[in-house]
């Protein structure tokens, strides 16, 4: 026998194999005829494991395109970099006898030099100084915005793009070399639209105060601001840039403005330094050392240190937190179809008591019974699942088009739609189980007897 | 015909018990009996004789509470739940009467059933069962559901799914119960040919016509044996001519 087993092994196992996938073919071929028996209570009991199916997956999808929103609103800020922002100290209960004229706060050139020398793996700082002004066309006045000082390698770190790469400039280190002072400014996309909203503004002039400024660049739309207006910072779109140099040669480190009839000034040398680091590993490291400098010159806080990751990280746990609660959702759904294909098996197992007595009495074991009731229940989930993942893949299509979800993205992950079988599956086994165990346990000669 | 005087199935001092409440219900109360190869017993009894029991238990739907039962040379009340099911799907064949054919299954897949417990090759199991519609004279008919036949054909299906296995024992519980007196005969004019090419036959019955064509009838009362007549004893007692 030993030997013939031997020679013949594979193609044995070969047909075992085949005869195992026959009978499982047959097993679901007659659990489908049995569906078939009821077809619109199995075409209820399937649309329930649908909504259950389809609603994990669209739900995941839709916290998906929430997270991926998130973080590319965040992104734009660049997660290697680190904003120190100059802010207006509390309020000082000793302001009565302050009588000073201005009011003087927030970053200093000495912070610039410092974080330079003692700051490891900084590439790059940018340092900002800003004045609320005036600038006008002709006579078309724009106050919307800020007017900003700053440096060539500012636009780089900003991730800030000129509107046509093919005309004009950024402010160039030109413009910033000792000695100069270069009247040019180049406009964010905002206040070109308002200055210029007929003409070509590149060439043309802007006032600022007395002096004239040549028009030599506009930038691109900054696309998304939520992220920016959610850390405070101003709208880039909305400034006018012109070369630290020329702005700290003429106006110097104090930034007058008229507020409701009384004057007010601010003395602000520096409104911004950007720091990039080398590495986006080390930017809360960095962070950190960065806060050690300043808080030793700057008691009292009048500076705030802004780290874009930080809030990547908030971004992505708040999506992760929004997708956990929307899958719970989709798990509840899961469970409540998975209740009623529970439902709907025991009251089939009751209405074919006769039958398992019948295939009891004509040699069935009880864990044939047991398959026979599971594979039902495996089509009705397979079978509502495969169109729950159907809507799940669609769903990017047709989610930002339904009205409740107010142009939400939906992505889907293949990770994601090729878990739905086995959970599908999963959810028809573990309710189908027990009724299967109800229908293989029943008395044989009770059951035959059942009218 | 030395074969014929092997017992396929013996009963030895066969008890059953049932607890109802607190009272034991001695539904069989020492039964001994041997049925041989080709063998054709007809049981009677009042109703609460034990009937259905014996049945089932020969039927190895359960198992004694006492004695020995012997299928084929095992003791059945020693084999587990499976073990029993596959006596049941490779030894026995069932007729009811009230058919039991399954109603989502076609005939020939009816016809097929047990072997699909025996987990054989289904192309065997489907011309095997092709074989036995036309025995039962159904061939036309293989395709059609249980509620499309006639009684009478459905216990024609019935027959051919008893036989689908080559059983021990054909046990049929009232095979004719369910008929008309026309279809009755055809029915036990199939059962008589079985029997003749050699399958052995326990049928219950209550009608006396029916028992006349076995070749041995029990007569059971309160679980036991009352007697055991031939054809020819009870042809006699009924004063019917006894056949050559």
């Amino acid at each position: 026998m030993s030997s013939v087993s031997g020679n013949t092994g594979a193609i044995g196992r070969l047909g075992d194999a085949l005869r195992r996938r026959l009978r499982l073919a047959r097993a679901m071929r007659m659990g489908i005829k049995s569906l078939l028996l009821h077809p619109m209570r199995a075409a209820l009991t399937a649309l329930s494991v649908f909504c259950g199916v389809g609603a994990v997956i669209v739900m995941l999808a839709i916290g998906e395109g929430a997270s991926h929103k998130a973080q590319e609103q965040f992104r734009t800020l660049g997660a290697d970099t680190i904003i120190i922002h100059s802010i207006q100290p509390p309020k000082q209960d000793d302001s009565s006898n302050n009588r000073s004229f201005a009011v003087s706060y927030g970053l200093t050139y000495g912070d610039l030099e410092r974080i330079r020398s003692t700051v490891p793996d900084v590439n790059l700082t940018v340092p900002v100084r800003d004045l609320r002004k005036d600038v006008w066309h002709g006579s078309r006045r724009y106050s919307d915005g800020r007017v900003v000082g700053t440096v060539s390698w500012y636009a780089a770190a900003q991730h800030f793009r000129l509107a046509d790469e093919t005309r004009g400039r950024w402010i160039s280190d030109m413009d910033n070399a000792a000695g100069r002072v270069n009247l040019v400014a180049v406009l964010g996309a905002n206040a070109a639209r308002e200055l210029f909203p007929l003409e070509d503004p590149i060439g043309q002039t802007v006032q600022i105060d007395q002096r004239y400024f040549r028009v030599v660049g506009v930038m691109a739309d900054q696309g998304d601001k939520t992220a920016r207006s959610q850390l405070k910072l101003g709208d880039l779109s909305k400034n006018v840039y012109i070369p630290l140099q020329t702005l700290m040669t003429y106006y110097g480190p104090l930034d007058i403005s008229a507020r409701s009839g009384n004057r007010t000034a601010e003395e602000v040398a520096l409104r911004e330094i950007i720091v990039k680091v080398s590495d986006m590993s080390i930017v809360e490291a960095r962070a950190r050392a960065l806060d050690n400098v300043l808080s030793r010159y700057h008691p009292t806080g009048d500076y705030e240190l802004i780290v874009p990751l930080k809030a990547i990280r908030q971004a992505e746990e708040s999506a992760r937190n929004f997708t956990i609660l929307l899958a719970a959702i989709g798990g509840i759904s899961l469970i409540v179809g998975g209740i009623g294909i529970m439902n709907v098996m025991l009251a089939t197992v009751t209405e074919r008591t006769r039958e398992v007595g019948i295939r009891r009495a004509l040699g069935a074991r009880k864990s044939h019974i047991v398959t026979q009731f599971l594979i039902e229940a495996l089509v009705l989930t397979l079978l509502g699942g495969l169109f729950g993942v159907l809507a799940g893949l669609t769903s990017p299509y047709w989610v930002p088009k339904v009205p409740l979800f107010k142009d939400q993205e939906a992505i889907v992950r293949v990770s994601q739609v090729l878990l739905a079988f086995p959970i599908a599956a999963g959810v028809g086994i573990i309710f189908g189980l027990y009724p299967a165990w109800r229908a293989a346990n029943m008395d044989p000669i009770e059951a035959l007897r059942h009218e | 015909m030395a074969m014929a005087m092997e017992a396929v199935a013996e009963l030895i001092d066969v008890r059953k018990y049932y607890q109802m409440g607190t009272q034991t219900v001695r539904a069989l109360n020492g039964v001994s009996l041997s049925f041989q190869q080709g063998d054709y017993y007809a049981i009677m009894g009042p109703s609460g004789s034990g009937k259905s029991t014996l049945l089932n238990l020969l039927g190895c739907l359960d198992r004694p509470s006492g004695g020995r039962y012997l299928l084929g040379g095992i003791d059945v009340a020693t084999l587990s739940d499976n073990a029993l099911s596959d006596t049941r799907s490779r030894r026995l064949g069932f007729v009811f009467q009230s058919f039991n054919l399954i109603a989502q299954l076609t005939v020939i897949e009816n016809i097929e059933l047990p072997l699909v417990y025996q987990g054989g090759s289904t192309s065997q199991a489907r011309h095997r069962a092709y074989e036995l519609a036309a025995m039962v004279g159904l061939e036309t008919r293989t395709d059609h559901r249980p509620a499309q036949l006639s009684g009478g054909q459905q216990q024609r299906v019935a027959i051919a799914r008893a036989m689908i296995n080559d059983p021990l024992v054909i046990l049929a519980d009232e095979p004719t119960g369910n008929l008309d007196s026309a279809t009755q005969g055809e029915i036990m004019d199939l059962l008589d040919s079985l029997n003749q090419a050699g399958t052995t036959i326990i049928l219950v019955t209550h009608e006396d016509d029916i028992a006349h064509r076995a070749r041995h009838v029990l007569n059971l009362a309160d679980g036991r044996i009352v007697n055991i007549e031939t054809a020819a004893e009870r042809r006699r007692r009924f004063g019917l001519e006894v056949e050559a």
